[in-house]
């Protein structure tokens, strides 16, 4: 067909490309191989649509090509296209007659062709401004026109704009020479249409033009007027005269204008123009009604006046834009249509193979065919891609295919899958869709890809594993396996069993564990059936979590199929367990070595060793998990807690406990800190153990809901979720649909299935809404300060008993770190501010800016400096600290459907300050006297208090009686006790700062 | 227009609350970039959802290159949407420039406008006399010969940069949605931006506004978020987000979200 009119010698497009042609390369040359490639690509698809002509089969780009430019034409109108005669072309379809040169141009229009001149050397829009011109006029007209309305700059050449969208405003692109710049819109030109609405209008009719650039909208408004411009302005405005009127003059004649404006109403107008609103509002005030007087219409004025000239779109950027996808091919894909087995570089391998599968079923007249052709031109290419894929496994077809036809099929096929495989790999929303669709397209391939990686991991599995390993495998796999399941039977109806393998695969590729997930490793056939009979299940829709799980766990462990029934399910169940006692039995290497998690009492010490005096809680979570044992089988494996109350480290301890103990390693463990929205710079700088999973503001572009799951999937873990009354609605669904469900959603719909994890919730609040802040407020130390305490050197310093005089002495080093904190009034401010909130701020910026601020107010320190000043304007954070009514009404909800709840009672705090406190003195008595005064600082308090909570009184002890004692040794060699001493105990920070901050009792005290 | 305009840009309402919330996505993105922050609010408010029409979502041939020359023609987009569904009073949530299309919205329509949240919003990208907005006359035009010149490699490039943060998922969500506008209309649509000039115009806008802005952002910089404060008609706020990138609802969504949350309710 365009072989056919490039063929004509004469023909408009041969002559459009001669003429546009570039001369490294002969004509000749040119044109054949144009010739060729063009055949290729128009020809590639024989339509599947019913024409009406059957005979000859018309590609649908073709048909999509001529139904273009038969649309364009009817835009058109017929006294303006004069060339129309000259060429009246019949398509092969006779009952479609359409104009040839916008037949070309729609041709050319098509992105592929676009590609294929670009590949021959021509440059696609080039030989539609060629064609578009008629020879005579080539080398005339070059030029812009300025704001006429049949003159307008036109839009870059794309047929969609090349006739105005709307027959009301056709252009014309008539004889008088195609003006054809690609010069873009003229902004000026914007503003004055705009002025001239508003003139046009009965109230409010003169313009105040507003904005930077507002003089030169002015400008261009007065040129246009002035040169009696047609199209911008409605006719009525055509006859204007200007008078301008400059801003001292102005002055005088307010009153007289508006007068004048009263007595010509419709004869006249008034424009103004300001640079900013700053001007215009001096411009109100000095009169103050001048708005109404003279009947101001504001119009802003935003785009600035020099853009005008230069650079608009160009024609080089058209040609780089090939929307089908042809931004990532290569280019040598076009170049050798006809060689099958070059396969581009740029697929993966996957789609290699697949395209070359899909080439010799081709070749082999096998070939299911596409022909989503017509959508071709307004969706972008990824889109298009899928359609493709789409109906090619919807609409098979069966073409007679000729060797002509043959080779483009084979293009085609090459080019669709390029196209598959970059959608599937550049694309994110696309390639879950397109995975499935490969899936279903070829089953086999996958298929046996995963049989044969099989056979691999089957020999290299004939060494026995320890029951151990293999059920960390198992349960590893059971997840993954299960999470499959779950977004194929969300996201997919009814696919081919087979489907399931290469999910399956990807999703243990993804997973990226170190050993081998255990279903692989199992021989072959043995997986065949439970795979098929799991898929099969899940076609069925809803099935039972049990089911899925069951045959997954035949799958890890050996086991016959579960149409055998309840029975092996048990004995599953048996070993599992028997492999748990054994698996966390060899990894708890003290005295248990008969250790059995599933034994209350085992438990119950174990965990006391590691948690340490909370007796009561412990005993609580012990007896819910032996209870859910006992009845295990009956149950979903998932257990949720709630632990309530202050001590979040105890809370915190026990979830490590718990994962260790249980799950045999930290990694098991999920940590997220729900309150972490309120106070950005929150960390624990106290209990960050190595290793363990935990959600902060750090990990972004992911939400928590999408953490969670992801972790979840991996292996089940322990979900340790602090303060979940911070929680968002989102996450608030999500916890009440898994605590209901079992199953875990992320933000994108998979669900992921909780069994056999455990879920820690915690509140801070007590059992009747007494919250940790109120029920402190007696209290000397409150937690939240322990929390945040770091571990500075101590400093000693000593001085004479002279009352005042240690305190002035030392007086420029107290100011400069802490306010002078041994004040007992500062004391109590601090408390306050302490307990107010999470939202209080600490370190050593914030502590000397928090004397001028608003107890309450929201500082973030890692503004930049300007950023202070903005944060000056943050209003009082009120409703962070209360909880508002939603979230407390779903908490309640949410709290009974929990299994159990655990109360943490408040460290006694203020009773070990006071044991810490006394052993000290103890400790200066032996050692110096009885005569001497001890002073502690309540920071250096603080930081012993805390190392008490994260270590035990035990090593706090040993440091007052190794340390301290030293420390104190030391201080009486320096100063001869013959007079009464203080002692006074204060933390230095910011002076030593070589030590790291973790260590909360320094191996010396200095003194000075 | 009416229907026709919320066919041609994708109009989505979602959700269940009562008060209205528009999502407006900025240049380079579609209404997909809300995917993460949407589920935040879907239970408060009706939420709208659209795409400008440069947008690689909608179909070029909307692009009409002689109507979008300046900002006011996608300003008379938002107020048509509105109108067609009927909308009396919205919270409008815009990014880059669709903030700087909400703010003359509301200065056409301020009845139409509770509140106007910005997000990386500035009213001009030129530096001036006593403006610095971040761009030299001379880089733009460089950035646009750089745009000319080979599309695919500018947004390779570029995409990372305005991300700014080391989140691949959002570069590459912002490079998929960038790379689907025509180039043409892109590097158009990038001229009409960077031509406005809103700092005029700022004192007309009465609503209230809050102005969230990263602490790092190739686009805009955090001098713009307080010249946007001190020169707005209206009642407003700075906030900062302690993240990078000119697109934190695609690399921080669950701190926007929250901030988000925060501005509204005020």
């Amino acid at each position: 067909m365009v072989s056919s009119l490039l063929s004509i010698p004469n023909s408009s497009l041969r002559e459009a490309c001669t003429r546009t042609r570039n001369n490294a390369y002969s004509t000749r040359v040119q044109l054949k191989a144009l010739d060729l490639s063009l055949s290729v690509s128009l020809d590639r698809l024989p339509s599947s649509r019913a024409n009406k002509v059957d005979e000859p089969p018309v590609s649908n780009s073709l048909m999509a090509a001529i139904k273009r430019s038969q649309a364009n034409q009817r835009r058109q109108p017929e006294n303006f296209s004069f060339y129309q005669q000259q060429y009246s072309s019949c398509s092969s379809v006779p009952v479609v007659k359409v104009e040839l040169r916008n037949l070309i141009i729609s041709i050319l229009d098509d992105p592929l062709v676009s590609r294929v001149f670009g590949e021959a050397g021509f440059r696609s829009c080039d030989i539609k401004i060629a064609t578009l011109r008629p020879v005579n006029n080539f080398h005339g007209h070059h030029l812009f026109g300025y704001s006429s309305r049949y003159k307008r700059p036109q839009p870059p050449l794309f047929l969609c704009n090349f006739n105005a969208s709307d027959s009301t405003n056709e252009i014309s692109m008539s004889s008088k020479g195609f003006s054809f710049p690609f010069m873009g819109g003229y902004p000026g030109e914007e503003n004055s249409r705009r002025i001239g609405e508003i003139m046009v209008r009965d109230k409010k009719k003169n313009p105040l033009l507003l904005g930077v650039s507002a003089s030169d909208a002015l400008r261009c408004f007065l040129e246009t007027v002035q040169k009696k411009v047609e199209g911008v302005l409605p006719g009525r405005l055509v006859q204007l005269n200007a008078i301008c009127v400059e801003d001292e003059v102005l002055r005088y004649v307010v009153g007289e204008v508006g007068r004048l404006l009263q007595i010509h109403a419709g004869k006249l107008w008034l424009i103004g123009a300001a640079t900013t609103y700053e001007i215009y509002y001096k411009f109100l005030n000095k009169y103050p009604s001048i708005e109404k007087d003279w009947d101001l219409e504001i119009l802003p004025i935003t785009s600035l006046g020099f853009s005008t000239e230069g650079s608009f779109p160009r024609s080089s950027l058209m040609e780089s834009f090939v929307p089908l996808g042809g931004f990532f091919s290569t280019p040598s894909d076009m170049k050798s249509p006809l060689s099958s087995s070059y396969l581009n570089v740029v697929r993966c391998h996957l789609c290699n193979e697949k395209c070359e599968q899909e080439v010799t079923a081709l070749s082999n007249g096998v070939f299911t065919d596409l022909s989503a052709e017509k959508n071709q031109s307004s969706f972008p290419s990824w889109m298009q891609m899928t359609e493709h894929s789409a109906l090619n496994g919807v609409a098979p077809l069966k073409v007679k295919d000729d060797g002509m036809l043959l080779s483009a099929k084979i293009a085609g096929v090459q080019r669709k899958w390029d196209g598959i495989c970059q959608s599937h790999h550049y694309n994110q929303p696309i390639p879950k869709i397109n995975s499935h669709q490969l899936g279903f397209q070829f089953p086999c391939v996958p298929a046996t890809q995963v049989a044969e990686e099989r056979k691999e991991n089957a020999s290299n599995d004939s060494s026995n594993h320890t029951y151990a390993s293999s059920t960390e495998c198992g349960s590893k796999n059971r997840v993954s396996f299960s999470s499959t399941d779950l977004v194929q039977s969300s996201s997919l109806k009814a696919y081919s069993p087979l489907d399931v393998l290469p999910k399956a695969k990807n999703l243990n590729i993804l997973s990226g564990s170190g050993e081998k997930p255990s279903a692989l490793e199992d021989e072959s056939s043995g997986l065949k059936r439970p795979l098929k009979s799991s898929s099969a299940s899940i076609n069925n829709g809803h099935t039972s979590p049990t089911s899925i799980t069951s045959v997954t766990r035949d799958l890890s462990l050996h086991m016959p199929p579960p149409s055998t029934g309840r029975e092996p399910e048990k004995l599953v169940d048996q070993c599992l367990v028997d492999c748990i006692q054994e698996f966390s039995g060899s990894l708890s290497t003290d005295n248990h070595s008969d250790f059995n998690p599933k034994d209350p009492k085992m438990l119950y010490k174990a965990l006391i060793e590691r948690v340490g005096q909370r007796e009561e809680a412990v005993q609580l979570v012990v007896e819910t998990i032996a209870q859910r044992q006992t009845k295990n089988s009956s149950c979903r494996g998932d257990l949720w807690f709630n632990f309530q109350g202050p001590d979040r480290l105890g809370k915190k301890r026990l979830a490590v406990a718990l994962c260790e103990i249980l799950y045999g390693s930290i990694e098991s463990l999920i940590c997220v800190d729900l309150s972490f929205q309120d106070a950005t710079t929150h960390t624990d700088t106290l209990f960050n153990l190595h290793g363990m999973n935990t959600y902060d503001v750090k990990i972004r572009g992911k939400t928590v809901i999408d953490y969670v799951a992801e972790n979840l999937s991996k292996k089940p873990s322990v979900v340790f979720l602090e303060n979940i009354e911070k929680a968002d609605p989102v996450i608030q669904n999500r916890l009440s649909h898994a605590v209901n469900t079992g199953r875990f959603s992320d933000l994108q719909g998979r669900e992921v299935n909780v069994r056999n994890s455990i879920f820690l919730t915690t509140t801070t609040f007590m059992e009747g809404g007494q919250s940790l802040s109120s029920g402190q407020e007696t209290t000397k130390y409150s937690e939240g300060n322990i929390l945040r305490a770091k571990g500075w050197p101590i400093q000693m310093l000593i001085g004479i008993d002279l009352n005042n005089d240690l305190t002035c002495q030392n007086a420029s080093h107290l100011d400069g770190t802490d306010k002078g904190f041994s004040n007992p009034i500062f004391m109590s401010k601090r408390k306050l501010i302490g307990t107010d909130g999470r939202t209080s701020p600490w370190g050593d910026l914030e502590m000397t800016k928090r004397a001028h601020k608003a107890s309450n107010s929201f500082l973030d320190l890692n503004l930049p400096a300007e950023g202070s000043e903005i944060s000056d304007t943050f209003p009082a954070e009120s409703d962070c600290c209360s909880i508002s009514e939603n979230s407390r009404s779903w908490l309640e909800d949410f709290i009974q459907q929990i299994d159990k709840m655990v109360v943490f009672k408040p460290y006694d705090f203020d009773g070990l300050a006071d044991k810490i406190l006394k052993d000290m003195k103890e400790c200066l008595f032996k050692v110096v006297g009885t005569d001497c005064l001890l002073e502690t600082e309540p920071e250096v308090i603080e930081q012993l208090l805390a190392a008490t909570y994260l270590k035990g009184c035990g090593k706090v002890e040993d440091w007052i009686q190794n340390v301290l004692k030293q420390g104190f040794i030391d201080a009486r060699k320096k100063f001869s006790h013959n007079a009464c001493f203080l002692v006074k105990l204060v933390s230095c920070k910011g002076i030593a700062q070589e030590e790291t901050p973790q260590v909360l009792l320094p191996a010396r005290i200095i003194t000075n | 227009m009416g229907q026709s305009v919320l066919r041609d840009l994708n109009v989505r309402v979602v959700g269940s609350g009562e008060k209205i919330l528009v999502l407006a996505h900025g240049f380079g993105t579609d209404q997909s970039a809300w995917q993460r922050i949407l589920p935040f609010f879907l239970s408060d408010y009706r939420i709208v959802l659209y795409d400008l029409v440069c947008a690689g979502s909608v179909n070029p041939d909307f692009f009409d290159f002689r109507r979008y020359t300046s900002l006011d023609a996608h300003v008379d987009d938002l107020i048509h949407i509105l109108d067609a569904l009927g909308v009396n009073q919205c919270a409008h949530v815009g990014h880059s420039v669709s903030a700087m299309i909400g703010i003359l919205a509301a200065i056409k329509r301020p009845e139409l406008f509770t509140k106007l949240i910005l997000i990386g919003a500035s009213p001009r990208f030129l530096n001036d006399k006593d403006y610095h907005g971040g761009f030299e006359y001379g880089e733009i035009e460089k950035l646009f010969s750089a745009m000319e010149a080979n599309y695919e490699a500018w947004v390779n490039g570029f995409a990372p940069l305005a991300v700014g943060a080391d989140v691949p998922a959002a570069v590459q969500e912002f490079s998929r949605t960038l790379f689907n506008m025509r180039p043409d209309i892109s590097l158009f649509v990038s001229r009409t931006v960077f031509n406005s000039d809103l700092r005029g115009v700022l004192g007309l806008v009465k609503v209230p506004c809050s102005i969230i802005q990263t602490a790092k952002d190739v686009s805009v910089p955090t001098s713009v978020a307080t010249y946007l404060k001190n020169h707005l008609g209206g009642r407003s706020t700075v906030h900062m987000l302690n993240v990078e990138g000119h697109l934190p609802h695609l690399s921080a969504p669950n701190l926007l979200a929250q901030e988000l949350r925060r501005a509204l309710s005020r």
